[in-house]
């Protein structure tokens, strides 16, 4: 019985907070893509996701993972994926970097609080997750350049 | 005339958004849900004790005391939050803390991620594998790099 009371109230409660991220969180994204204020979002994240193979539709969704989790930033890809806008292998970066380096604020000040050092936490993740998309991204642009 | 329109515009990008934030919405619930139980069962089994027995004598690469097994394998099987209630009750350093962070910012929820990566169809066998992996490197060069 408390079993039951525990898991299904953890459950709403997780629940509740994807839903309150998610829908905000599309919303912004359709009425930015509207009135061309996406590019605008995107832009300056742009000149450094480019050198690790990003495309310019892919960089909402990464920086939604980066900042609120997988769960948040893979509720924009499910909606994008299945519109077509963004390909297979985009999916696939995408989710390697987030997972390697998401909800960046949460993960850190969690343990920040304990007392671990977050300039360190942050650095270590970003570099890790900048330099393995960069490789994995070397080699998708091989292969389509030898389709082409 | 002109107002009108874009008056339009933005209550039908703001209707778009909701509509596709509810429907990604309630594809997340659909895995998250049933995988959430699953993990709160999981956590009634023997099996992360077990694993963590296995996990004890290779903590030392990472500069962790055998004892912090059980934090990593719970993070990376439950989540975070579970690990943090271990990792209170073991006083470790600034710099374990640090180190066990960036392994478990790397690697947890790795059951609930894998099954949304699955949701967004993201080579979830590849993203989740390259997490274990780097969480692993990451914590034997940071008990190399940092200083103790």
């Amino acid at each position: 019985m408390e079993f039951l009371i525990a898991t299904s109230s953890g459950l709403l409660g997780l629940l509740l907070k994807v839903f309150v991220i998610v829908v905000p969180l599309m919303i912004i994204l359709e009425v930015s893509r509207e009135f061309g204020a996406l590019h605008w979002l995107t832009a300056a994240a742009f000149p450094l996701a480019r050198h690790m193979g990003f495309k310019r539709d892919s960089i909402y969704p990464l920086i939604a993972g980066i900042i609120f989790g997988i769960s948040y930033g893979g509720g924009v890809l499910i909606s994008e994926s299945n519109s077509g806008r963004i390909g297979a292998n985009q999916i696939f970066l995408i989710a390697l970097f987030l997972g390697m380096c998401h909800a960046i604020f949460e993960d850190t000040l969690l343990f920040v609080s304990l007392g671990a050092n977050g300039f360190i936490i942050v650095i270590a993740r970003s570099v890790l997750a900048i330099v393995v998309v960069s490789i994995v991204a070397l080699f998708f642009k091989e292969k389509h350049d030898q389709q082409t | 005339m002109i107002e009108n329109s874009v008056k339009s515009r933005i209550s039908s990008s703001i209707n778009l958004g909701i509509k596709s934030g509810i429907n990604s919405f309630l594809q997340l619930a659909g895995i998250m849900a049933p995988v959430y139980v699953a993990v709160a069962l999981l956590k009634l089994t023997p099996a992360i004790d077990y694993i963590s027995g296995l996990f004890e004598p290779l903590m030392i690469y990472f500069g962790l005391p055998g004892k912090s097994a059980l934090a990593y394998v719970t993070g990376s099987f439950v989540n975070i939050y579970a690990a943090l209630a271990i990792i209170a009750g073991l006083e470790l350093t600034a710099r374990q803390l640090t180190i066990i962070a960036i392994m478990l910012g790397i690697s947890h929820s790795q059951i609930m991620e894998s099954a949304i990566l699955i949701k967004m169809k993201a080579r979830p066998v590849w993203v989740t594998s390259a997490r274990v992996v780097f969480s692993f490197v990451c914590g034997v060069l940071m008990n190399i790099i940092l200083p103790e």
